[in-house]
């Protein structure tokens, strides 16, 4: 028997739809019956899955939607990391500052680019951002720490 | 139906039209060239700009990508040996020693040449199938219909990953995630955790972005560099590859067949497409020797199928409502807001639509296909940029893609948590095409359910439809359930 990150995947997908489950009880009977119904059929796959992954090879054959291997659970950590610090910089400062000094610390600090690199990148997500902004009609709300600073950068482009 | 078909091309000849669809065919060159992107992705980033236009030329722009990632791709795959999509991996036993040979041109040709004809052929094949199709779907009632998605989504799991439980399980969470929010048949919130964000549940948007646009990120990002790491030189070749198509026009028109075919069996997706199509054509050729080291028989067979694949892909979806592939049920995603239910309505309230589509389809395949020939070599240069240079841009254009959906901070924290949860799945091999379609069609099944039990009771169960589409679930069931012993016997026995 094997503990692998096949089992924990599985296991806490089998507690997914277990909660789903109990959670669905207290919905009314109109809203109650697909919910519960599909809970427990894939807490049933989840579980025999669960299982099965105690038994099986740690290697797992690649899913035929998937082209690329995956990375490794550290780079994971530290991209998903670099995923929720951006996220936060959002709530902060608001999404257009946000990715401006998301991508500066990417390509400087992390990556160390040729500088007018960085330029080019940053000049094409300035382009992008404007161009989506005004194709879509888009009012983006501002960040907690400089509340007008979004406002005023769309404002000084017309926007 | 011939009127409506008339009627769709005059719609189609609106120069604003044919903009839109040259921007979803730009757009989908893109996907199938960017590393990190595919087709999916660049569906989803069109998804807000269909919601903002007139809905026929927002469809018929999600077309225009999914018509022409299949042609770009190969780009990839024929100059650095890497498949370009999942698509495109037969293309690259033969493809590769070509380019190594110094014929590139002569492989890419040849499999533009291809994909075109290949695209038009599946758009002709949609096209036979909607009278014949249109017969059998109006006689279906929402007992049928849910059967029928309750068998597409079978079908999915168990087809689209080498393991059936798990690609079952995949589908079953993708249901789950789709009944989070508001109720659509009755007034009760679900699943919202006192959440304001989740009462209208996830976005299509949302969910597609994080499924397979950041875990793409994450895996090529962590392999650095660009897609190959060898200059490729696109050599010479280029009539001589349209000549070749020409040559074994016969060899075209069958495997454009044959992956239209395949495209209709819902799970059956691109990679099976391409794959089933070069065993076919080098079982079928007589003279096997040259294949694997450069045939362009082995470059010919897969593109014209997995073009092809479209058309065929779009019969379910259209017909029945039951998407074909993850990009179909984009698609379906888009029709749905849109106000668009496919299936019997669809054929007779929107016959005109339906076939705006087919001509997009046909009309975006020649496009892509025109583009790649006129723009072979930029296109081949970008291949050649590393992913960390082109990261921070394609980031950007997911984090707008996604926060714009309400502008709320759970927009980007949904995006990672479902990110987290495709990579997860990709890495312990759970497709993730299930999820994604089971989402979309959530919603759908549940009020094709809610109306059979309550005007049926349980006599729908007796319907000779259901009954026949219950059987083929349960055989299906039963048949991959013997694969899993017979697949577990062979490990042991090896």
């Amino acid at each position: 028997m094997r503990l692998s990150g096949q089992f924990f995947f599985a296991a806490t997908a089998t507690l997914f739809f277990l909660g789903s489950a109990y959670t669905a009880q207290g919905f009314n009977t109109g809203a109650r019956f697909f919910p519960l119904g599909i809970s427990l059929f894939g807490a049933v796959i989840f579980s025999i899955i669960t299982i099965l992954s105690l038994f099986s090879e740690r290697k797992v054959e690649r899913a035929l939607d998937a082209s690329t291997e995956s990375a490794s659970y550290q780079f994971a950590f530290l991209f998903m990391l670099g995923c929720g610090a951006f996220v936060v910089a959002v709530y902060l400062l608001g999404v257009f500052p946000a990715l401006m000094v998301g991508s500066l610390v990417f390509t400087q600090a992390i990556y160390r680019f040729p500088f007018r690199y960085t330029v080019l990148i940053l000049c094409m997500i300035i382009a992008t951002f404007f161009l989506m902004t005004k194709g879509l009609n888009l009012r983006w709300p501002d960040g907690m720490l400089v509340p007008d600073l979004t406002r005023a950068i769309m404002r000084s482009v017309g926007l | 139906m011939i009127d409506a078909a008339i009627n769709a091309l005059f719609i189609f000849a609106d120069p604003v039209f044919i903009m839109y669809l040259f921007l979803g065919v730009v757009v989908g060159l893109a996907a199938g060239v960017l590393p990190g992107m595919g087709g999916l992705v660049g569906m989803t980033l069109l998804l807000p700009v269909t919601y903002t236009i007139d809905p026929t030329a927002g469809l018929a722009m999600l077309i225009g990508v999914a018509a022409v990632v299949t042609t770009s791709d190969t780009f990839v795959s024929v100059l650095m040996g890497v498949p370009g999509s999942a698509g495109s991996q037969a293309t690259v036993v033969d493809g590769y020693p070509l380019a190594q040979r110094g014929e590139a041109a002569r492989a890419l040709s040849a499999a533009f040449a291809a994909s075109m004809a290949g695209a038009l052929i599946g758009a002709i094949m949609l096209s036979i199938s909607l009278p014949i199709g249109r017969q059998i779907v109006l006689s279906f009632g929402s007992p049928e219909l849910f059967m029928l998605s309750v068998f597409g989504l079978c079908m999915i799991g168990v087809l689209s990953g080498n393991t059936p439980l798990k690609g079952i399980g995949a589908g079953a969470l993708g249901i789950m995630l789709g009944t989070w929010g508001a109720a659509s048949i009755t007034i009760q919130n679900r699943f919202t955790f006192g959440s304001d964000y989740l009462l209208d549940g996830f976005s299509i948007i949302i969910v597609s972005l994080g499924l397979y646009a950041l875990p793409e990120f994450l895996d090529v990002l962590s392999r650095g560099g660009a897609i190959g790491k060898k200059k490729a030189e696109l050599g010479a070749g280029w009539i001589q590859g349209v000549r070749d198509v020409v040559r074994h026009r016969g060899l075209v028109i069958r495997h454009s067949i044959i992956g239209a075919g395949v495209g209709i069996v819902p799970g059956l997706g691109a990679s099976v497409v391409d794959w089933l199509n070069y065993s076919i054509v080098m079982r079928l050729s007589k003279d096997k020797s040259n294949f694997g080291q450069g045939d362009i028989r082995g470059v010919i067979a897969p593109e014209s199928a997995n073009n092809a694949k479209e058309g065929g892909a779009m019969i379910p979806t259209l017909l029945f409502g039951v998407p074909g592939s993850a990009g179909m049920a984009l698609l379906l995603g888009a029709m749905t807001v849109h106000g668009l239910q496919p299936g019997p309505r669809m054929l007779s309230d929107n016959l005109e639509l339906v076939f705006v589509l087919v001509w997009s389809l046909a009309f975006g395949g020649i496009l892509g296909g025109l583009i790649c020939f006129m723009l072979s070599n930029p296109i081949a240069l970008i291949t050649r940029i590393p992913f960390r240079y082109l990261f921070p841009w394609i980031f950007a254009l997911v984090v707008i893609g996604a926060f714009q959906t309400t502008r709320h901070l759970g927009d980007l924290l949904a995006l990672i948590g479902i990110g987290v949860l495709g990579w997860l799945m990709k890495r312990y091999g759970y497709p993730r095409a299930p999820l994604l379609i089971g989402f979309i069609l959530s919603p759908l099944v549940e009020r094709n359910l809610w109306i059979t039990v309550n005007r049926f009771g349980m006599e729908w169960l007796t319907r000779p439809g259901v009954l026949i589409l219950l059987i083929l679930t349960i055989s299906l069931l039963v048949a991959s359930l013997y694969s899993i012993i017979g697949q577990q016997k062979t490990r042991k026995a090896g």
